[in-house]
Parts: C-alpha cells; structure tokens; sequence
C-alpha cells in the first residue's frame, strides 16, 4: 500500500460508511476499516492476520467462508442477507444495540487475488420493516387469524399461501400442510370452480358468493360459501377466498326441506285417505252453503238418489227434500248455524226417479260451511215401521186372545151359575103355583148359593183387574196367619202336613186382611191340588229390606214377606210363564175356575205387593207374597166371625139414592124389614131436594156410579146442608172406589155389590149406631 | 455455417460439460443445505448450446406467465452472463423453501427479493466457480441481481454485447423441502468465450481422459 494512488484513498477505507475487511488469498485479515472497529469492537491491528472464523469463533462461519474461498478461487461474488441469516457477524451500533447487516464478499483483481468482505449497516431499514409488518400483522392477524370463517389467500398458480387457523379447521389440515397445496384440489369436487377461478383471475370477483363443495383431507365433502377477489401485491396477482361453512344452514335447510317434503306427503296422503272415503263412502257427503246451497257433493248421490254432481252444485238443498220435512231441514240448519253444534235430523229425499229415500243426516256447521253425512234410512225405517205394525198386530191379537179367553171363561162359568139360579127360580114358581111348599126353601136356598157364587165370581174378576174395592188397613200378618190355621188345617186335608213358621216379629203390613186370607187359602188349595198323593205345605213370614235394584220386579222397601212352600209336582217353565194368565189352569175342567193366581197377582199389585213363583219340576213350588211395611198406625186385629143376625131398627129415616129401580127397591124393602123409614131418589137431582128439605134423614145410601152427579158429589152437597148426615156408599166397581182412605170422608162407609141383605142390614145398623154413640 | 458448426457440441464436449454443470450445482446444493438447514437437491439433465433467439423462443414456449431471474455477469478467459430462470410462480415456493415454511406470506413476499437473489448467488456461483476451478481459469463475477421479465427480456439486457448471441442452456430442477421446482441456466456468450469455453473444456477433456478425440470438424 505505498503506491501514491492508493495513500491518496487510504482515508477513504477508515471514513467509508460501511464495514470493509481485505483478507489476503490465505484468509487471513489485511485491512479492517475503523468502522469495523467500532461495530464489532476489535481493533484493526488486534484483526490483522487472523482469519475471520478467528476472530468471530461463535459465528457459524461457513456460508463466511464459503464465500471467501470461492471468492479467492473462482472469482465469484456473493451476498449474505440479513433477512436471510440475521446478523451473521456480531456487530453493535454506537449506541450498543445489534447492528443488522448485509454482507457481499467479492474477488479483489491481482496476483494473488484478494478478497474484499463488505458489510453494510441495514439495521434502520430492518427496523423500519419490522415495525411496518408488525403493525400489518397485528391487524391482519387479528382479522384473518380470530376470523370465523375460512380465510385462503393463493398465488395465480393456485398455490394456496396463506391460510388462516379456521381454514385449517374447516378442511382439517393443519395450516402448514394447508399452505402450497393448490387450491384445486380443494375444489376438486366441484366443477363450478375451474371457471370461477378463471374469471377470478380476470379480475372478476365471486360476488355474491356461491356454495360449493370443499373437500376435506380425509375425502369428506363441506359445504362452504364462497367469495373470492383477486388483489396485487407489486406485480404478484393472489386471490384470496373466504369460505363460509354452510353445513350447518345446509342441515337446517335439508332438515326443513324433507319436514316439508314429509309434511307435503302426509297431507297428501291424508287428503287421499279423506278423498278416498269421500268417493267411496255408501253415505252421501254434503258441504252447503249456510243458505243451504250445494256446494260439492259424493259420487254416493249418484248411487243413492241418482243426481249427478253437476245437478247438485249450486242448488239449494231444499230442492230435494220433500216439502213435508222442508220445516225439519230448515230448523236443523238455522239451529247448526246458530250453535255450532251437531245436528241429526231425517228428511225424506227426492231421488231422481221421483221415490222418496229417508236420509238420516249427520251435519254440523264449520268454517262457515254445513258437512254433513247421510245414510239411508228408507230400509230401516220401513223394517221398523213393519215390525212395530207387526207387534201392534201380535198384541192385538193377543188381547183378542186373552179376552175371548177370558169372556168364554165368564160366559161358561157364568152360564153354569145362572143356570142353577135359572133352573132353581123356575122350579120354584112351578112348586109355589103346585103350592107345593116343602122344597121351596131348598131350591130358594140353591138360587141364592148360584147366585153368590156368581158374585164371587165377579170378585175375583175385580180382584184380576185390580178394580176390586179393597178396605187395607194395617194387619199383623203374624195373627192372621194364626187365626187362619184351622181353616188351612180342614182344607188341606189328612195327607198334608201343614208346618207355620212364623218370624217373632214382623212389620205391620196395609192391606185388605179378607182378600189376604182368600189369598193364602187359594194358594194353600193349589198347593194342596199339586201334592195329590199327599206332602208338606210350609208357611213361613219373614221380613226384608230390600236395596234399590236388588229385584226388578220389587220395588225398593222394607216387605213383610209370607213364603207358601209346597213339596208337590211343581211347575215347568212354560206352565210357571203363564200362571198368572187369567183362566189358566191344570186342573181338570170344572176343578178350577183359572182365576186363583191371577186375582191374588192384581191384588197383590193393587196393594203395592208383589207376587213371585218359583217352581222345580218333582221338587215343588214356593210363592212369596211381598207386602210392603206400613209405618204409622198399630193393626186392629179385625174379628173375621161373619154375623147373620138381622138387627132392627128404632124408626130411623134413610135416604135411598139408586137409580136401578129394582135395587132401590129391594133396599128399600131391606130398610123396611130392619124398621127403618125410607126416602127414594132415582137421582143426585131428586136426592138434592131431599136433602135441601126439612125431612128427618139420620143417614143417606146411594149408589156411585149414579146418572149426572155420582154419589161422591152427592155426598158433599148432603154434608154442605146436613153436616152429620151418615152416608153408605154401594158400588159394584168403581175406579175411584178402590182407594177406600181416599174417596170416604168421616162418617162414610161403602159396600160392594152385590151383597147379601144380612150384610147390608148390619152395615146400616153398624153406621147409624155409631153416629148415635 | 461457422457458427452452426460453432454451435454444435460433441457428444464428449456435452458430457463433460453436463458433468461439470452437474458437480457445479452438487457443490450449491451443498452451500443451500448449508443455509437453509435440510436437503436440497439440484440437479441439470441436460445441456444445449443455442442462438440467442432460439433460447428466446424456448424459454417463450417453456413458460406461459412471467418469469423471474438471478442475473450475474462474469469476464475472464471467457465473458457473458449467467442467468437462473424459474417461473415466477415458483419463485415464492423457492423463496419458502429456502427461507422455511412457517414464515407468513408477508414476510416471504418480503424476503423474495433477498432469497432469490442470495439462493440464485449460491447456485451460480456453485457452477461458476466449479468451472472456472475445474478449467483452471480465473472468472470475475458480479454480484447478483434480481430481475423480472419474459425470456426475450432477459436475453436481451442492456449492456450486452452485440458478439453475445449464443446461449449455454442448462436445464436444472430444484428439489428442495418436498417441493420440485424446474428452471434453466441460461449462460449468455459471444461466439469467441464460447470458442475460449470448447477450448479449455478440450484441455479438460484431455486431463480426464488422457485422449484427444478426433473433432474434425472443430478446427479452432
């Protein structure tokens, strides 16, 4: 270095703004310019002749010393950047922080070759950059990493640069393996994106975005939305595309499109079902405008009643219902409108061949429109109406039946009695004009046996019809089974065993205690006429509380039942079905008149009673007579002695009210007989003006059933003028005479005709003595 | 037809001159492992010495966008300019696999400048260097530069020289970090460093082998 052009520059190499180190062609440090000595702090005679590996032993030099030796060898140049390697030499600044730098090792021209190592001072560049990017990144990043949705930026080769970590999520790389692969590959399942990538290219951006299928690393498809636009970067083109994941809206949709689609085939199929139904329904089918206008109808019309749709439509509904039930049809409507509830109504429908078919409508008024659903009711309707004329006939004829039975039973029955009465009267007269007298009692005597078997015979036929004047009063059943025991005894006969069984304590019962007894002992000779070769007849009284339901033939209540058990031949279940039927009878003709059971049936209703039967074929029959309890009033135990002693009068007047002038007289002469005065009315009139005059009346006998006013009015007349007058009511049958209690007021009795004198004698007697006492 | 004859290498002279490329790039991917840390592998299949416009309508037909180089001139017993051309499309991908992977896109587009030019240095000055050790020759070469252009741009340059019309094209692929990556060397001379080239190749040949071979139709 003594040439005078090299000393002239020699200053130049310490005042240079840049580090200069020569090395010699063995490596080893020439020159090191002051700013070498500053930045790295060895002085330049320190880094003479040393190699630089040297003096920077913890630089990993190689790339250095590569450098240099290729430098001195073949004369190349090279750059060592410290974006690329940082700072290779440890070098500081003035103020001691790193000095970043830029190193080029060039061939310095001789023989031998040199090398010039030259460092350059980039460290505020570096700053400046660091800065710059640090601030982008942190934007950038807090955009594109913290971004929900797939953010990927790729070069124009499709080379996929950035991708952001949702990127990575959404096709399940990792962003690393994400980055260089091309994008094409991610689209590889969509052919929609070879052209918009080609016309991304061209500046055109995806915009809206459009869906396309992603593929995933693992092969699966996602759905993505995707908007992409291409940006410059100097003279770079990249593309970057965001990628909205779809699936889930893509499930939703897909979720809302087959709900959607099943809804469509339920209802659909539903509506086939009811179209179904509504072609093939037997019924017809009607949706009506509220003013009754057809609006549509089912094929069943055609079928049923022959009218077409077309026919229908638009019609009023009136038009085909007959006039008849044009009211029916008119109120069923305004009632459904009304209401809104069901309506069933039948009309009579016009069919189009003019016959008329019953149509039980089902209809109800909905959404402002009338459905309704008709069946055809003509065949039932005709069959119903048949079977009830049928029945109607069958109980006609039925009737017809039981009262020619019954009329024959009467008239022959009848004919017997008043033949031997007949018979009797006759022999009588022809005796009396012969004045032949020794048998005139006897056949007198057998007139009036015929005679009163014909009035019991009446009775029973009462009794049967539930007419017969019962006088119930409250009885102990308990004493007038005892009081009746004798009589049982002698009418049973030696070959049946009688055996009474009777509760300690029964409740007092209200009925007609005669009728009672004529009810057992008919029993007791049935039971009798069933054991013909002889058994047992056990009557027994109970008493029973029976609940509500418990037998539907009894009533609910507490009974005093009397139990006739026989051990006789009993009863099939034919015979016991018609035991009560009046004039049935087993017994041979002329053992029985048929009447028994069924009086004692009437009158055992006609006392709030029942009846029942029970009967085994071989076994035997038991009847059981249910009387219902009577609370209130003690029972008298009626004294049964029948008196036939004729009791006189002390010259009371009575007033005879009969309009039968031969039973006015026959009472009259009765009246006379027992020394009473008599009055005679053949009417309420007559016996009104009796009554109204000053005449002594110590007692008034009038029939009911009188022409005009009937006895009972009579009766209050004669007590609005003679307040105490005694009053006998006669009655064959009257209906309001069977409830005694109700129809006699104090100081009236009544009698049932016929009757025979004795009794109507002590029936006046009995009254008018006990007015006077 | 001097310079189609001028043009045309032998088969040994290819060889050789494959051979020398080969051990060239072999001594850069050794310096790139060096530097980026993993296996770079650079290898060149095949060389061809061609006019500037044929390597023009080449490079046109090779690639269809733009292309980026490393540019360095170098003089001595023969002068010109070298050139590493790739795509510029592969030019980021190179830059990633030099500089590693986990960079971010900005940062890579910001290092591009520095890594192609530095990467490009290594590679260039790796064949350089092997062939000026090689052919015993001293080579002054420049420092690189980066440029962007289309083929015809690059073989074009100012400054060059009018004699600069014939080409030493060397195909070369880059592997490195999984990513292949192709490009050429394109060595841009005059007909006489070309003449200069065969010439110390000869010597070269005729060190290796010990033979001359008969070239009859090379006649310096």
């Amino acid at each position: 270095m003594s040439c005078p052009e090299t000393d002239k520059v020699e200053g130049l190499f310490d005042v240079i703004d840049a580090g200069l180190i020569v090395l010699d062609s063995d490596r080893r440090v020439r020159a090191w310019n002051e700013w070498m000595t500053v930045a790295s702090g060895i002085a330049a005679d320190r880094a003479r002749g040393r190699f630089i590996e040297e003096i920077f032993p913890e630089t990993s030099s190689s790339r250095l010393v590569t450098a240099v030796t290729e430098a001195l060898d073949a004369g190349v140049s090279t750059v060592v950047s410290a974006s690329l390697h940082g700072a290779l030499l440890p070098l500081q600044t003035r103020t001691g922080r790193r000095l970043i730098h830029n190193l080029t090792i060039r061939p310095i021209a001789g023989e031998p070759p040199r090398c010039l190592v030259q460092v350059s001072d980039v460290t505020m560049a570096a700053e400046r950059e660091k800065v710059l990017r640090d601030r982008q990144n942190a934007r950038y990043d807090a955009v594109v990493d913290s971004a929900p949705d797939a953010i990927l930026t790729v070069d124009a080769e499709g080379v996929i640069q950035l991708a952001n970590p949702a990127a990575a999520d959404e096709l399940g790389y990792s962003s690393a393996d994400l980055v260089g692969q091309p994008i094409g590959l991610i689209f590889a399942d969509e052919g929609a994106w070879p052209p918009a990538w080609l016309k991304l290219l061209g500046g055109v951006p995806l915009k809206p975005p459009v869906e396309l299928k992603a593929r995933r690393k693992d092969g699966s498809v996602s759905f993505v939305e995707v908007s992409a636009a291409r940006w410059r970067s100097e003279a770079r083109i990249f593309v970057t595309a965001i990628l909205r994941g779809v699936n889930a809206r893509r499930a939703a949709e897909a979720r809302l499109r087959e709900l959607n689609e099943n809804l469509e085939r339920r209802v659909a199929e539903r509506t086939a079902d009811r179209d179904r139904m509504w072609r093939l329904s037997s019924d017809v089918m009607l949706v009506a405008r509220p003013d009754g206008t057809i609006s549509s109808t089912n094929p069943a019309w055609k079928d049923l009643l022959g009218w077409d749709e077309a026919a229908l439509a638009g019609s009023p509904l009136r038009e085909f219902v007959v006039p008849e039930d044009l009211a029916e049809l008119e109120a069923a409507f305004a009632e459904m409108l009304r209401t809104g509830s069901r309506r069933l109504f039948e009309v009579g429908m016009r069919a189009q061949d003019g016959r008329t078919r019953l149509i039980a409508w089902n209809a109800i008024a909905v959404d402002g429109l009338v459905q309704a659903v008709g069946r055809d009711m003509t065949v039932e309707r005709t069959a119903q109406t048949a079977l009830l004329e049928a029945e109607e006939a069958l109980r006609q004829s039925s009737k017809m039946e039981a009262l020619g039975q019954l009329t024959g039973g009467i008239a022959h029955d009848f004919n017997n009695l008043l033949s031997g009465v007949i018979g009797a009267m006759d022999l009588l007269r022809m005796r009396i004009a012969d004045r032949r007298y020794d048998s005139v009692e006897r056949l007198a005597n057998m007139a009036s046996n015929s005679a009163d078997r014909a009035a019991a015979l009446t009775h029973r036929l009462l009794a049967f019809a539930r007419r017969q004047p019962l006088d119930p009063r409250a009885v102990d059943i308990n004493h007038l089974i005892r009081g009746l025991e004798d009589l049982l005894r002698r009418s049973l006969g030696e070959q049946v065993s009688l055996e009474i069984s009777l509760a300690e304590r029964v409740w007092p019962v209200l009925v007609d205690a005669n009728q009672l007894e004529n009810a057992l002992l008919n029993l007791a000779i049935n039971a009798r006429d069933a054991m013909p070769h002889g058994g047992r007849l056990v009557i027994k009284t109970a008493t029973e509380i029976l609940e509500r339901g418990e037998r539907t033939d009894v009533a609910a209540g507490d009974y005093t039942i009397i139990t006739i058990a026989d051990s006789g031949v009993g009863m099939d279940r034919e015979v016991l079905a018609k035991a009560f039927d009046p004039f049935f009878t087993t017994k041979p003709v002329g053992q029985g008149t048929g009447l028994g059971l069924s009086m004692i049936y009437g009158f055992m209703k006609q006392s709030n009673g029942q009846i029942s039967i029970d009967s085994v074929p071989g076994k035997g029959t038991t009847v059981r007579l249910y009387l219902p309890r009577q609370h209130g009033a003690a029972p008298e135990n009626v004294d049964n002695s029948r008196q036939a002693t004729v009791t006189g009068g002390a010259g009371e007047t009575v007033l005879v009210v009969e309009d039968d002038p031969s039973i006015r007289l026959l009472i009259t002469e009765v009246l006379d007989e027992l020394g009473y005065a008599s009055f005679q009315a053949a009417d309420g009139k007559a016996a009104v003006a009796l009554l109204e005059s000053n005449a002594r009346l110590d007692m008034m006998v009038t029939d009911v059933g009188l022409p005009g006013m009937n006895g009972r009015q009579l009766a209050d007349i004669a007590r609005e003028h003679r307040p105490n007058l005694r009053i006998l009511f006669l009655t064959g049958y009257a209906e309001h005479a069977t409830a005694r209690g109700e129809f006699l007021g104090p100081g009236m009795e009544m009698m049932t005709k016929p009757f025979a004198i004795a009794d109507l004698a002590r029936k006046i007697r009995q009254i008018i003595e006990m007015e006077c006492a | 037809m001097a310079l189609a004859a001028a043009l045309e290498l032998d088969e040994i002279e290819r060889d050789a001159l494959t051979e020398l490329a080969n051990i060239g790039v072999s001594r850069a991917a050794g310096n790139l492992r060096d530097m980026v840390g993993h296996q770079v592998l650079l290898s060149v299949p095949a060389v061809a010495v061609m006019t500037r416009d044929h390597a023009a309508t080449l490079l046109a037909e090779r690639a269809s966008g733009g292309l980026v180089a490393v540019h360095q001139a170098f003089a001595g017993d023969f002068s010109g300019r070298v050139l590493l051309i790739f795509p510029e499309s592969n030019s980021l991908e190179l830059v990633r696999a030099v500089a590693g992977g986990d960079l971010p896109l900005e940062d890579i587009v910001d290092l591009e400048q520095e890594a192609l030019a530095e990467t490009g240095n290594i590679v260039l000055n790796g064949c350089l260097a092997t062939i000026a050790n090689v052919l015993q020759r001293t080579l002054k070469v420049s420092l690189p530069e980066v440029i962007r252009g289309s083929g015809p741009d690059f073989l074009e340059l100012a400054g060059a020289s009018e004699e600069e019309d014939v080409v030493l094209f060397l195909y070369i692929n880059f592997s490195v970090n999984e990513r292949d990556i192709r490009g050429y060397i394109a060595m841009l001379m005059d007909l006489s460093s070309l003449k200069s080239m065969r010439k110390v190749l000869q010597d070269f040949i005729e060190r290796t082998i010990g033979q001359i071979p008969p070239v009859a139709d090379v006649v310096p």
